[in-house]
This record gives C-alpha cells, structure tokens and sequence, in this order.
C-alpha cells in the first residue's frame, strides 16, 4: 500500500513540476536578483515584493500580467485574473501602486511566454496601498520661464536691428 | 538623373501596400531561416 | 580645404543654430499640451521653462546676423554639426527639471540619445515618468530621424538657394529625390505621417486589446511607433519592449522597424510607382543578405543554449532582436544581464554585427549603412577580377540605386573611408569600457549600440555609470549620428581658424 502510495506521488511530482515547486519551501529574493546577473533560481520557487506599476495587461484566457518593481526594475508577473482582482492602485507619475508579495516560480526564459523572464504566481498578497501623490507645483521655475522670456525680448530685439542693418555693419 | 514631375502622391496606396506586403514576406522568410537552423543545432 | 572661420562665418553659423533651437522650443508645445492634458502641472512649468530657455538662447543665437544669410558648404556642415548640440543642451534643460535625472548631464546624455535617435538611457524610475516628459523623450526621436535639418527646411525659416541645398547635403542624405529641396523635407513627411498614423492605430488598437486604459494605450501606441520608425528605441516604461509580453506589439513594431531603415528615396521611388526598386536597389539586395546570414546565425546559436532554444524564443529573442539591432531601433526584450549571461556568444556576435552594420542610407537608421558594405563587396569583386584581366582591361562596377549607376573610384574610397572611421569608433569606445573596468563583451556592445545609435543596452549605461564613459558614449551618439564627415569639418575649421590666428601674429 505505502509502495503504491509512494508510486503515485513520484508520479505527481514528475508530471506536476509547477505544484512540485509550490511544494518546496520559496527562496526569498528580489526583483534586482533575479532579473541581474546570476540567480541560480531558474525555475525555483521564489518570493519578493515590491509596487505594482502601470497597469494589469492581458495574458491569455483567464490571466493577466502585473509587473513588481522592486529596486529600479521591473518584472512581469504572470497570474489568474481573480488573483490580480486584489491589486487597486497602480503606480505612475500620479500615484503610488500597491505594495505585493509574490510567491511562485520563477522562468530565466519561459518556455510558455516565447523566451520572457517572468514569475508565474501562485500567491499574491497587499501588503500595502498605494495612494495619490502630491506632487507640488515648483513655482520657483516661473523665474527660468520669466528670465528665458526676457532673454528672447532682448534677443528678438537684437534680430530686428540685425535686419535692418545687414550682416557687414 | 530623371527630372520627374508627376505629383508623387499618386501611386502612394499601391506602394504603402507593397512595402508593407514585401516586409511580412520578408519577416517570414528570416523567421524560418532562424528555426530550421535553431534545429540543426 | 578648410578655410579658417572669420567673424562673419560664425556669426551666419550661430544664427542659423539659433533658428534651429527655437524650432527645438516650439517643438516643446507638445508635451507642454500634453501635461495640460493630463492635469500634470509641476511638468507643465518645466516644459514653459524649456520653451522660454529655447527660445530665449535662440533668438540670441540668431540675431547674429540677419534672415537669409547665405550659408557656404563648410558652414552649412558646420551648422549640422552644432544644430544637435544645441538642441540637445536645451532639449535636456525641462528633463532635467523633471527631477527624475541624477544630474543635467544625465538629462544631458537623454537628449543626445533622443535626437540621435539612439535610445540609450540614464531617467530614474521611467516607472513612474509623467506623460509630458515620455512625450518630450520620445518626440525627440521624432524631431533627430526627420533630421533637425529638414525639420527647419519645411517650416521655411527663410531658407532659400544655396543655403537649403547645403544644409540638406550635409545631413549625411543622399542625392535629392525631387528637384526641390523643400518639396524633397515635405515628401519625406508626408512618408513618416502616414507610417506614424497607421502605426499609431494598429498599435492602439492592440493596446486596447491588452486592456490598457484608453489614454494610455493612444500614447503608448504613438510612442512606440515613433521609437520604432524613427529606430529610436526609446520606451515609456522600464521593462521596454519586454513590458507588453506580447508577439503583436513585436510583430508590428518590427514592421514599422523595416519601414523606417528604408532609404527614404526608396521609399519615394516606390510611392511613385517604381515597386520593382524594393527588389532591384543594391541596398535592399545587401539587407536581405544580411539578415539571411544574420538570422541564421542568431538561430543557430540561440538553438544551441539552454535556455532560447525553443521555436517562439528563437524569433521572439532572436529574429526580434536582429532586426531591432539591424535596424537600430534597439527595443529590446531581455533585461541588460541576458545578454552577455543567456544568449550566447554565436547569437551575441550576430545581434552585434547586425549593430554594426547599420541600415540603408538616408533613414533614420545608424552604422556602417548598407550602400557602404555594398560598394565595399563590389570593391572587392571588382579587384579580383582586375587581378585576374590583362593590363590594360578596364573593369567597371555597376550597381542599381534607383538608377544604374557605375561604381566610381571616389566613391568606393569614401566608402572605405567611413567604414573604417565607424570600426575606429567602435574599438576606441570600447577601450573606454575597458579602461573602466567593465568586462570586453559589454564594453564592445554598448560602445557599437552608441555608435550606430541602436540603443540595446547590455547594462553599462545606468545612472551609475562613470561620467567620462557617459562623455565618451555621448560622443560616439553625435559623431555616429553625423557620420562623421560633419563633426570632422567642425573640428578641422576650429584647427584651422586657430592655425590662421597663430599665422597672422594675433593673441
């Protein structure tokens, strides 16, 4: 009996690869890692965190791709729409995304996404919101503005004169 | 050197369409030329 | 021969640069709308602060002496040359403003990639970019692939004569396409609006397809189309190419990739009517060889790796990148690190040769150009077979380029010419590299990319970067851009006027 049972787990396991790496115990890292030189954890169960920016793009029926920077890069991460739904805020130039943790497989170049680096998730967790960004006017450029706008009157003046006075005056 | 004085304009349709024809045959071509040698190695 | 610049040779150059970066400050009224547009205040003032340093610095320039000045050959070379420091200096100034560049120089080393149509980059967190300044970014490509030059020749700053027709030459372009030289920028605008435009659509369309957000995928998609036709490489976001995941956005970009590394002769031959041009014009000829033997090899070797040997990575990650690097667009789909570490090296030296080669002539495309490796091969043939005909045989070498044309001496020689001042170029780049401590194959990589203004990057160029490498690359972008020629008049008219000073006992 326990023979058989070990049969059928081997068996699992085999054919399962992406529960077999849920399976194992995820190597925590971050997106600068992965994505930089040398990882090691091509294929390996990872989890990182960073802020979720842009937007959700299609990925096939049912997924979708968000991506997680982390440390000035930015990884595409693979997931079910319903796992994505937990994502609100994005990040751009207006407002800061949501802070995830990612947990799954990591693909050096996936086979599935035509060579892409990508995570495929298997979890995904808020770990904080992002929110609107002040971003205050810098009135103190009004001064470039005006001193550029002055330096153009006297220049346009200066062209005037040029005219009617020729080049060899 | 031809002194051409026909309004250029005229056959830019029929031309758009070539080159854009011409440029997914060409992709294709290039395309298969790098599978079939990805196979041989 | 270079004749020393006397006070009223600088003065007609400074004036005609000073029109040119008031058009570069005119130009700025786009992301300035754009900002408005998306409620994005703080960037709006750093476009108004661009617009008025522009114009201020401009109108400056021009007042040097009156409208309609004539402009000699060597000036008119020396006028290009200058024209993109000029717009690049100011073009950097609302970058810099953004906040989002470690320094001016960075912002800096933006605007020379932008105009040089090149793509390398130095922004922090592109992530987070407001939509004023990708538009500014990527317009630039915009304004550096029409060409600075015919830019102002269609707005007709008062050009007329001799002036236009030096400027346009010294451009790098080829022969006129149509006897008017102003006719000759409109039709060459006319090309890239209808490029642009339908780019712009398809690429719309597919973005609205991904389920980007309406805005976001208008710009998203006239972004990347003006990067791609223009073979600038720029991206809005930090993942580039990569960001989309998808064969489409590749498929259609690459078609627009193609359109804009043909000569834009080419282009107007086939629009008139000429469509058999496509197959019998020797430029077209040597890509197609190129990319045969090119995409071979990328296949090859990306087949023999670990990980790129499966059917959609070697068109995808191969043939993708063969094309972006042929036609020095330099949208990449592979973070920096994967080149020199997943790659390897058979498919690394085709992507870098595919650099190096270059484009047609007369497009926005960078290095060695297709024309040269053609006269070059014909040079070539034709010595073998001198070698092999009696003495006093006359081999003769033809070509067809829009007409048929027979190789001459002086031709093959500039050819040759240029072609070793680009492999000159690359090397001593990437001896900088080198002397930084960077590693040989990156170093060569990312010297050629800023060459041959292709703008895949296999990581040297950050933010981080050295300063005198940023110098170094910025330099490579200009004089790559220029094919040398103009830069080496400026700096043989400098010597020269310097040489002339000593000579008449002055100061």
């Amino acid at each position: 009996m326990r023979f058989l049972v070990a049969v059928l787990l081997a068996v699992a396991v085999a054919v399962l690869p992406a529960q077999a790496a849920a399976l194992q115990t995820p190597v925590t890292t971050g997106v600068v890692d992965l994505t930089g030189s040398e990882s090691g954890l091509d294929g390996a169960a990872v989890v990182f965190e960073g802020e979720v920016v842009s937007e959700l793009l299609a990925g096939g029926p049912g997924h979708g791709w968000l991506n997680v920077l982390d440390g000035g890069m930015a990884l595409g991460v693979w997931l079910p729409n319903e796992m994505a739904r937990e994502v609100r805020a994005f990040g751009d130039w207006k407002s800061s995304g949501d802070v995830v943790r990612v947990t799954g497989t990591f693909n050096q170049v996936c086979a599935e996404h035509g060579g892409d680096m990508d995570v495929h998730a298997t979890a995904l967790v808020v770990l904080d919101r992002g929110e609107e960004r002040t971003r205050p006017v810098s009135y103190w450029k009004l001064a470039i503005v005006g001193a550029g706008a002055l330096v153009a009157l006297f220049g346009y003046r200066r062209l005037r004169r040029a005219e009617q006075e020729g080049l060899d005056a | 050197m031809e002194i051409r004085f026909h309004n250029p304009y005229r056959h830019s349709v029929l031309g758009l369409l070539a080159e854009l024809t011409v440029f997914v045959g060409f992709m294709a071509v290039m395309a298969v030329l790098a599978l079939v040698f990805s196979w041989l190695a | 021969m270079w004749v020393g610049l006397k006070k009223r040779d600088v003065r007609i150059i400074a004036h005609y640069v000073g029109l040119l970066v008031v058009a570069v400050g005119l130009a700025m009224t786009v992301p300035l709308a754009t900002a408005l547009f998306s409620a994005e205040w703080d960037p709006a003032l750093d476009y108004l602060a661009g617009i008025s340093v522009a114009g201020g610095a401009g109108l400056v320039l021009a007042s040097a002496a009156p409208r309609e000045s004539v402009l000699s050959r060597q000036n008119a070379l020396i006028v290009t040359a200058l024209a993109w420091v000029a717009a690049s200096i100011v073009g950097a100034v609302p970058l810099y403003l953004s906040g989002q560049y470690g320094s001016y120089l960075d912002a800096l080393f933006d605007a020379v990639s932008g105009f040089t149509t090149s793509g390398l980059t130095l922004v922090r967190d592109l992530d987070h970019l407001a939509h004023a300044h990708n538009m500014w970014r990527h317009l630039t490509h915009l304004i550096g692939g029409q060409g600075i030059v015919v830019a102002a020749l269609t707005l007709a700053f008062g050009m007329r004569g001799g002036g236009a027709v030096s400027l346009y030459l010294a451009e790098g372009r080829d022969e006129r396409i149509l006897p008017n030289v102003v006719h000759t920028a409109r039709f060459i605008w006319f090309v890239t609006a209808v490029y642009v435009a339908l780019g712009t659509i398809a690429l719309t369309v597919h973005n609205l397809l991904l389920g980007m957000e309406a805005g976001r995928s208008f710009l998203h998609a006239f972004w990347a189309t003006i990067a791609c036709y223009d073979t600038g490489g720029f991206g809005p976001q930090s993942q580039n190419a990569l960001y989309y995941h998808s064969p489409w956005f590749e498929a259609i970009t690459v078609m627009l990739m193609i359109g804009g590394t043909l000569n834009f002769n080419l282009h107007a031959d086939i629009w008139r009517g000429d469509r058999r041009e496509l197959f019998k014009n020797i430029e077209a000829r040597t890509l197609a060889v190129h990319f045969a033997l090119l995409s071979a090899a990328v296949g090859l070797g990306l087949g023999a790796t670990q990980y790129f040997s499966g059917e959609w990575a070697v068109i995808r990650k191969g043939v993708y990148h063969i094309f972006s690097a042929h036609s020095g667009t330099g949208h990449q789909s592979l973070y920096p690190s994967q080149w020199t570490r997943d790659y390897g090296d058979l498919a690394l030296v085709a992507v870098i040769l595919a650099m190096a080669l270059g484009g047609m002539a007369s497009s926005t495309a960078g290095g060695i150009k297709a024309i040269r490796t053609a006269l070059i091969g014909k040079g070539i043939v034709q010595r073998v077979k001198m070698a092999i005909a009696p003495q006093s045989a006359v081999v003769a070498a033809k070509y067809h380029h829009l007409t048929e044309v027979r190789m001459r001496p002086d031709t093959l020689s500039l050819a040759l010419l240029i072609f070793a001042l680009y492999v000159i170029t690359y090397v001593t780049g990437a001896m900088a590299g080198l002397m930084y401590g960077y590693p040989a194959r990156e170093a060569l990589f990312e010297s050629i990319s800023a060459t041959a203004n292709v703008g895949l990057s296999a990581g040297i160029t950050a933010p981080s970067m050295p300063t005198g490498l940023k110098w170094v690359y910025m330099i490579q972008m200009w004089i790559g851009r220029l094919e040398f020629i103009a830069v080496l008049g400026l700096v043989a008219s400098v010597v020269a006027s310097v040489r002339g000073r000593k000579r008449r006992g002055r100061p």
